[in-house]
């Protein structure tokens, strides 16, 4: 693969011109995609997302109000309530049945965001800080440093070694040296999905803290900055997979429950505020690692601490205390708004303790606790995200061959919103189609599954990629090889940055393989597709 | 164990390859997020959102829909179905004529002919013939071949072998507990001693002529027959339960003076991932009458 071979060049236009005539299996499905350019953005659960506007559509999992704007059309129907629960006695917080306003107050906001219980042996620690002079035993000390690692992607060098550097070229990607230095320079290279230059720029800009490479093990100052710092370069080795470098750094953070990542600590700095300097995602992040880790023997005990974290949180609130259990006045909106973070902060959570059972293959908790989601709501849901926890339920329970799966998708189709008025045929929804396939292929009828994703397809939803994904993934098991490759072939070729991810690649490659294993024009044409619009995969280092 | 084995005889127009199949799987996405407030804002979160295997309105949910032919294949069991793709394709310019496909499964006990001897008059140059077989696998053991042969110009031929292992998937054990009221008892075990977790939909003992069976694995106050064993039917790796019978001489068949010692066989279907179906029937369960 790493010699020139310039004869395999005119292999590459053959990808990228028009598809031939003769795949007229498919020509109907090409028509209907060029409308695809304006398809819009999906409404997104922004669970997470920071209090900033003032009405209480910011969750977006939380049932909106009537001036509802930015979704799609077919959330325009208002389902008045979360019907299947079957719950009504749970008192899901009454205050989004009202026009509320939430808090927004700087000060306030910091202190929700960064609130945090410390254990009781940091908690007598930073009492006693005040009156003690302002030293810690070394072994008390977050000491962090990063590995020394360089990260590259060797995409452009491969790219120029099929193409020449002259056709490379445009490939090359945003140098660390061409962006500022500093926090708007690293989001630039994320948004550029250069994840590579924005590690090492992280490596750099850690270094200025005194936790650079080969710091480990020695005393620096922990600051906001330093710590938005290691969340970022974490989510960043979460997303490439260096799972490696990412278990050796995560050493020094242990639980995140030294005193010297408590505002309490620097009087100096944070005067009287209370509350963590670790972001609540670097928390989170930290805690799911030990799944990806082999040697971990308990991949659930972090994620549950921090659950218990989170509950002990909101019993403070609860109770009329502050997060963090003083007794401080706070007013209704702050409290309630406060609640809102935090019982999205715990449905979060539990959806990472989620993810991580369907990846131990441990079902059965993973099915207990979105039951629960489900059935005993904590917020009002949007109609969207509760048909969307039940098909999720559905399909967990496909993952491991349960057929009541039909059940969820059932509950989920009677969620839909209804036209009400009209008589209007009903027809199925984008989502009761592919849930409807995922189970035609459970009972091994790809022709069935084939023709709902085919329609599922032709709605025009934001997710073609998934049915066409799934439609060619059809055609192989049915023994159409050809045609499934053709499929996938024209699929990258209309939607580049949809189709460029990595299990799209992979079943294409796996198809390539098969077909063929002598040519390796294939291959090419990944990489360059990779480079072309050089996102979604990174090359990973492993 | 690799999913797709390449033989390749380079001498021949024509080649075969052969995969064996398991159900896709589905891809679960990577849900990385944060505060639009942390410092990369809202980036990873507008990248979750677009990620076309997310599972849209509850993105931190990893439960997309995107399927994948699976890498990595889990094992073939005893009572699941051996799936194969048979791809034959001239990979010559020039068209080869009067082929013939043929397949079948060797076991350590029986030749079992899955396919033709099939008969396609012409291929053209790159055209292919694409096959699906399906085998119910009925033994165990680790000698299990798929032999493909192929004929072609009337004059060469080639075969094609494909191994594979079928490992239990079950460990059953039973013990029988005789009463003086002529009644049996009969206490079941069984053990999911395959690598992934299954959904056991059927387990059933069905009994020999002459004898009744009750069931004793619903909870008794509870009307609608709840199960012993709760709501999920899931049996997860190594897991084990216990089932209880309780057979007694069926009185209305008293006239058929045949009493065996034969009481009946246990029925088991299972499923694992997306719905791969397993199913088995134990060997006769004999009581064993002291004397």
């Amino acid at each position: 693969m790493d010699r020139k071979t310039p004869e395999l060049r005119p292999a590459i236009n053959e990808y990228f011109k028009d598809p031939s005539p003769s795949s007229n299996l498919f020509d109907n499905i090409s028509s209907h995609a060029t409308a695809e350019s304006k398809r819009e953005e999906p409404a997104v659960c922004r669970i997470f997302q920071q209090i900033e506007t003032k009405k209480t559509d910011i969750f977006d999992i939380i049932k909106p109000p009537e001036n509802n704007h930015n979704n799609s059309p077919a959330f325009d129907v208002q389902e008045p309530t979360f019907l299947n629960t079957g719950n009504d006695n749970v008192d899901l917080m009454d205050i989004f049945n009202h026009e509320y306003e939430l808090s927004s107050i700087p000060a306030e906001d910091e202190r929700r965001r960064f609130a945090w219980i410390p254990s009781v042996k940091t908690k007598n620690t930073l009492e006693k800080a005040s009156q003690m002079n302002h030293t810690l035993p070394k072994d008390m000390l977050t000491m962090p440093g990063v590995e020394n690692v360089n990260f590259t992607t060797k995409l452009y060098e491969n790219l120029v070694s099929y193409l020449g550097e002259a056709e490379a070229a445009p490939f090359k990607s945003k140098n660390i040296e061409k962006v500022t230095q500093d926090e708007q320079g690293l989001k630039l290279l994320i948004e550029d999905n250069n994840f590579s230059e924005a590690l090492n720029l992280t490596t750099r800009l850690l270094g200025m803290y005194g936790q650079g490479p080969g710091q480990m093990g020695y005393p620096s100052k922990h600051t906001k900055s330093s710590l938005q710092l290691w969340f970022t370069r974490f989510a960043l080795l979460v997303k490439i997979c260096a799972w490696k470098i990412i278990s050796k750094e995560a050493l020094a953070w242990d639980d995140l429950d030294r005193p010297d990542l408590y505002m309490q600590w620097y009087k100096d700095l944070y005067g009287n505020k209370y509350g963590t300097l670790v972001p609540f995602s670097f928390r989170l992040i930290l805690a799911e690692l030990p799944q990806y880790v082999i040697s971990s023997t308990n991949v659930y005990n972090k994620l549950f601490e921090i659950l218990v974290g989170v509950k002990k949180i909101i019993s403070n609130l609860d109770n009329g205390l502050t997060e963090d259990g003083r007794n401080v006045e706070l007013t209704i909106q702050d409290r309630n708004t406060s609640k809102l973070l935090w019982y999205s902060r715990e449905a979060k959570v539990i959806h990472s303790i989620i993810n991580c059972a369907v990846n131990q293959k441990d079902f059965k908790l993973a099915i207990k606790l979105l039951k629960d989601l489900i059935e005993t709501p904590r917020l009002k849901y949007t109609t969207e995200h509760s048909r969307s926890l039940l098909s999720a339920m559905g399909r967990i329970c496909l993952q491991v061959g349960d057929l009541k799966a039909h059940g969820y998708f059932l509950k989920s189709s009677r969620l839909k919103p209804q036209l009400q008025g009209t008589m209007v045929e009903n027809k199925a929804d984008y989502r009761e189609l592919i849930d409807a396939a995922l189970l035609a292929i459970a009972q091994n009828n790809y022709k069935e599954a084939y023709k709902h994703f085919e329609n599922a397809y032709l709605m025009e939803s934001n997710k073609v990629m998934v049915a066409l994904n799934n439609m060619a993934t059809c055609l192989f098991y049915e023994g159409q090889l050809n045609n499934a490759i053709t499929l996938l072939e024209d699929a990258i070729q209309r939607f580049p940055d949809l189709a460029l991810n990595e299990s799209l690649l992979s079943n294409i490659c796996c198809f390539y393989q098969f077909q063929n294993s002598a040519s390796n024009k294939q291959r090419l044409l990944k990489y360059h597709i990779i480079s072309k619009y050089k996102n979604s995969v990174t090359d990973v280092i492993n | 164990m690799a999913s797709i084995e390449v033989k390749e005889v380079i001498e021949h127009p024509i080649k075969l390859r052969v995969m064996r199949l398991g159900k896709p799987v589905m891809f679960n996405s990577k849900v990385v997020t944060c505060d639009s407030k942390d410092l990369p804002g809202t980036v990873f979160n507008t990248q979750l959102k677009k990620d076309v295997t997310a599972l849209a309105d509850a993105e931190t949910l990893a439960a997309g829909s995107f399927l994948m032919v699976p890498n990595v294949l889990e094992n073939l069991y005893l009572g699941e179905t051996f799936l194969c793709y048979i791809y034959l394709k001239n990979e010559s310019s020039q068209t080869v004529y009067d082929i013939i496909l043929k397949a079948e499964i060797d076991t350590a006990t029986s030749h079992i002919p899955i396919l033709g001897p099939k008969a396609f008059p012409k291929l053209d140059p790159y055209a292919s013939i694409d096959v699906i077989v399906k085998h119910e696998v009925k033994e165990h053991g680790s000698v299990n071949k798929l032999i493909c042969q192929v004929e072609y110009d009337r004059k060469h031929s080639f075969e094609t072998i494909f191994s594979y292992r079928v490992p239990k998937p079950l460990d059953l054990k039973t013990k029988f507990y005789n009463t003086v009221t002529d009644e049996v008892y009969l206490e079941v075990q069984v053990q999911n001693i395959m690598s992934t977790p299954i959904s056991l939909e059927k387990f059933i003992l069905e009994s020999s002529v002459g004898y009744n069976v009750i069931s004793m694995n619903h909870l008794l106050e509870s009307s609608d027959n709840k199960s012993i064993f709760g709501d999920m039917d899931i049996l997860d790796v190594k897991e084990t339960r216990q089932y209880m019978y309780r057979l007694s001489l069926d009185q209305t068949a008293e006239k058929n003076p045949t009493r065996t010692n034969n009481l009946g066989k246990l029925d088991i279907l299972w499923r694992s991932n997306m719905g791969t179906k397993g199913q088995i029937q134990s060997s006769p369960l004999v009581r064993q009458v002291i004397s």
